[in-house]
């Protein structure tokens, strides 16, 4: 059967192919034309334009290297950094499984506030990012309105505001991050996901063909009862951010562990 | 993966239900394995080379030495008198996904040639296909060196006579460049325009073509193609050369986008 809107077929949804098999083939039976042959070239097209920086841009940090540049956590320049106590270094012991690559950022007993991103980039079209991020102690983490730890796909104080994860220590759950409308502040909802410490979470935000969705280890999230939220929007200052902070003496060595930060993101005018 | 008009880059037929298409072989079942083959060789290590540098990574502004890293692939080969410097910049317009910007810290000519050149490191290309490609703009053209031509962006320095886009102040156009001369083309060259270039040899028998899109072209344009003197490619890179005259002011600047290239292996 022909899919309607072919923009629901776009490579930004990670549970969609192709992520993930669309179809299990029998011999003799073959595909229906369009949701096999055109997604595939464009599947694949998409690929080979990212990688030559044509209609897509793919960004990956896997977290693999030994040597860390000061001021940066990976690719991203260290914008904020209390008095700088946080430290970022690779993890060289007590690897747990499928960690493949891990770097971790660290404070002090005094207190702390850090942020880390990318270059700003124009995000006009459609993207999925993925990050896979394990927290220490959420319970000691500032409150979700001071920004205990969060993970937005644009600057926080640029409008729109951007969408994101959120978790502090005045809940359990993890929260997402949403622009109300195209020049509101950022706004927050409880997915009901707890937020466990010493947890590896792996981090999805997705937006196919303007519909924004939330996925944390697989599973959607669903935002104010809906399984998505409609923003189209132009994000003027997107980039691949995360943030901690911890505004008062506490224990020594908590923070967080990162795997993996990726983006994959549509050139919408090339 | 060598032609930026061809399927993967671009659909090879667009399928219908109502009327079961003919699904060829040569258009979609063997480019398709072929395809993913080098995706898969280039992410292994074998079959493919294939990097891009998107500028991602933020870089205050600085009057970077040689050595210095220019993204997280390039490097500074040179930088005139330490006149140039770069930073990341502030999306201003749709598409900017990470943009480095290359601009003076003085008036004139910043020392001159060989002014600001970045670079990756050498490849022995051989006889084998490839494909380059640019995202970059100029915001004045007026103020590029004539001689030696003021932006340089491709597989190498003029000296080294490696296909490659030039342009200078006077000629107004894009120019192709490999070791057999100089065409120029029909595209203007327009100040604060994004153009995207593509230089790439897609087939065994060796021809150069070179390729340009600004963003409200709906495709790459071919401009040129060239059979070079010498086929055989050795110390190639991915090379950028910013040149400028008297007249320019601090403020005159390149940004570069992106930066890509395929070669089989």
């Amino acid at each position: 059967m022909t899919t309607v809107n072919t923009l629901l077929a776009r490579a930004t949804h990670p549970q969609r192919k192709p992520f993930v098999r669309s179809c299990t083939f029998t011999d003799g039976i073959g595909p229906p034309p369009w949701t096999f042959y055109d997604e595939t070239q464009d599947h694949v097209g998409a690929f080979f334009g990212g990688a030559l920086g044509w209609k897509y841009s793919v960004l990956a940090d896997e977290f693999e290297a030994m040597y860390v540049r000061a001021g940066y956590l990976g690719n991203r320049m260290i914008t904020f950094n209390t008095s700088g106590v946080v430290t970022v270094a690779p993890k060289t012991t007590g690897l747990e499984p499928f960690e493949h690559g891990v770097w971790k950022v660290t404070g002090g007993a005094a207190a702390w506030n850090y942020a880390a991103r990318t270059q700003p980039m124009d995000l006009d079209g459609d993207f999925l990012i993925t990050a896979k991020v394990k927290i220490y102690s959420r319970a000691t983490l500032d409150t979700i309105a001071l920004g205990g730890f969060q993970l937005p796909c644009s600057n926080l104080t640029a409008l729109p505001s951007p969408v994101g994860f959120t978790c502090g220590s005045d809940s359990p759950n993890w929260f997402v991050l949403y622009p109300p409308d195209s020049t509101a502040s950022v706004a927050v909802a409880d997915t009901g996901i707890p937020a466990t410490s010493n947890a590896w979470y792996r981090l999805q935000i997705s937006r196919v063909a303007g519909a924004v969705r939330w996925f944390i280890n697989g599973r959607l999230c669903i935002v104010n009862g809906l399984p998505g939220y409609y923003f189209p929007d132009r994000f003027t200052q997107g980039c691949k951010q995360i943030s901690m902070s911890r505004r008062k003496i506490g224990a020594a060595g908590e923070g967080f562990e990162i795997d993996s930060f990726h983006l994959l993101a549509e050139r919408s005018a090339s | 993966m060598f032609d930026p008009l061809a399927y993967p880059y671009v659909r090879a037929q667009t399928y219908v239900d109502a009327n079961p298409p003919e699904i060829l072989s040569d258009e979609f079942y063997n480019p398709t394995q072929d395809g993913l083959a080098r995706l898969f060789g280039s992410f292994a290590g074998y079959s493919t080379s294939l990097v891009w540098e998107e500028f991602e990574v933020p870089k205050l502004t600085s009057a970077p030495v040689a050595g210095d890293a220019v993204g997280l692939e390039l490097a500074v080969v040179s930088n005139t008198g330490g006149n140039f410097d770069t930073a990341s910049t502030t999306p201003v317009g749709p598409n900017e996904h990470g943009v480095l910007q290359i601009k003076g810290n003085v008036a004139g000519a910043r020392g001159g040639a060989p002014g600001f050149v970045a670079a990756d490191a050498y490849r022995y290309v051989g006889t084998q296909r490839w494909i380059f490609h640019a995202r970059i703009r100029c915001s004045n053209f007026s103020v590029l060196s004539n001689a030696p031509p003021g932006l340089v962006v491709g597989l190498g320095s003029l000296a080294s006579t490696l296909p490659s886009w030039i342009t200078d102040a006077a000629t107004g156009f894009w120019n192709t460049f490999w070791d057999g001369g100089i065409t120029t083309t029909a595209i203007p060259t327009v100040d604060g325009e994004w153009v995207d270039l593509w230089i790439a040899v897609k087939d065994a028998d060796g021809i150069c073509r070179w390729y340009l899109k600004r963003d409200a072209d709906p495709l790459p344009m071919l401009l040129d193609s060239q059979a070079l003197v010498t086929p055989l490619l050795v110390d190639v890179r991915r090379y950028v050369q910013n040149i400028v005259g008297v007249g320019a002011v601090a403020a005159d600047n390149i940004e570069l986008d992106t930066i890509a290239m395929g070669v089989e292996r």
